[in-house]
């Protein structure tokens, strides 16, 4: 299936909670995520387990949005952010600020939780060409607000 | 980090845009993995091998499909032994319609909205009707076998005879299955396997030469190729099984 159980679910909760902004909803639906996976895997081979868990999880948070409406992100996180901002490398975290949440999405995919190409774009229903375009476009942009800044 | 992103994203970089996107430390992860690792992990491995569906469809195969292929079964197996000889001949004939009854009572799971039964057993309906196909077929197959060895009359050429139509119905049934996701598929499927039944018939009273010895060879290849595209068919039809819903 894939190495470390515990890993994966770190990383999966950190994109969850990047699309939440919620620790008990980051969970609740990692969790569950992985629930549907294991059920799954009871019936039939998963061939990718972790497009699938992506994939799930990614629907489960655009279920629960619409569910709320709209997800308030807590007035702390965002001061923390700001902190964040002041004390370390501010032009980097404003530039990806910058970024659309996609944009930010794959970055979060590709470099934080390492998912492989291959499976990034059966997330996004693309071809590995396109997830390799897409990665370079936005680290141009990256580059770009970087050297504004 | 591959070539393209050293270009553009340092070490540093790399370090920073990590902790960007930090979250909070998850607050339940143990308590879930300690509970599911055990029991759930295990089975992950646990595939859904296609003889782990042909032996849970098997318990749902409609009596009323057994009961056909018995009552034609018996029909025909009297009929040759006591009114006319040749009870291949009129098995051939009866292959291509078992597997579209087959295939019809199969649609009757999307006609009267039982799908959700089957999305719940994780089984698509491809699957499912192939193999109730492969169940019916191999049953009736021995079944006739049996019949003909009782006759005194089992010969490896009628194999083959029986073996044609019902390939030949069955691969067709999964080729328009395949090609047509809808309803129409199946419909498609049932008037397809009539047709090769028909033309079975048709054969039987009309060319009846075709089954002569000296055209043996044709039929093993005809069969050759028949059971490869069936092979190829199922192949392409379980593997829907582990596709993702």
């Amino acid at each position: 299936m894939f190495a470390g159980i515990s890993e994966q679910y770190d990383k999966l909760y950190r994109y969850c909670y990047f699309k939440m902004h919620d620790v008990q909803a980051a969970e609740d639906i990692t969790q569950e995520a992985f629930l549907k996976l294991f059920e799954n895997s009871r019936y039939k081979e998963v061939k990718n387990p972790l497009a699938f868990l992506y994939t799930v999880a990614k629907n489960l948070c655009i279920d629960e949005y619409r569910r709320k409406k709209t997800v308030q992100i807590p007035e702390n996180m965002l001061a923390d952010n700001c902190e964040d901002k002041i004390i370390e490398s501010v032009s980097l975290h404003m530039a990806l600020d910058r970024l659309t949440d996609r944009e930010r999405e794959i970055i979060l995919l590709r470099f934080v939780n390492e998912v492989p190409v291959e499976d990034i774009g059966k997330i996004y229903g693309i071809s590995r060409f396109a997830v390799y375009r897409e990665v370079k476009k936005i680290l141009k942009k990256l580059e770009r607000r970087l050297s504004y800044e | 980090m591959n070539k393209t992103s050293k270009k553009y994203l340092s070490e540093e970089n790399l370090k920073e845009i990590k902790k960007y996107f930090e979250a909070p430390e998850p607050v339940r992860k143990q308590e879930f993995i300690k509970k599911m690792a055990v029991s759930q992990y295990k089975n992950i491995r646990k595939k859904a091998s296609f003889f782990y569906i042909l032996r849970i469809q098997f318990s749902y195969i409609s009596k009323w499909l057994w009961l056909l292929s018995a009552v034609l079964f018996t029909g025909i197996f009297i009929a040759s032994r006591y009114i006319a000889n040749g009870l291949v001949w009129y098995m051939c004939g009866i292959m291509p319609f078992i597997v579209t009854f087959t295939l019809s009572e199969s649609v009757r799971s999307v006609i009267y909205g039982m799908n959700e039964l089957e999305m719940s057993s994780k089984f698509t309906l491809k699957s499912i009707i192939m193999s109730r196909v492969v169940i019916i077929g191999a049953v009736n197959m021995s079944l006739i076998l049996f019949a003909e060895f009782l006759s005194g009359d089992l010969l490896w050429r009628n194999i083959i005879y029986m073996l044609v139509p019902y390939l030949s119905s069955a691969t067709g049934g999964f080729i328009i299955l395949r090609k047509f996701t809808s309803k129409e598929g199946v419909y498609l499927s049932c008037g397809f396997g009539t047709i090769i039944g028909l033309l079975d018939m048709g054969s039987i009273n009309s060319y009846i030469f075709i089954y002569d010895a000296k055209y043996t060879g044709i039929w093993v290849i005809v069969t050759i190729m028949l059971s490869a595209a069936a092979i190829y068919e199922s192949y392409k039809m379980a593997n829907t099984v582990g596709s993702m819903t």
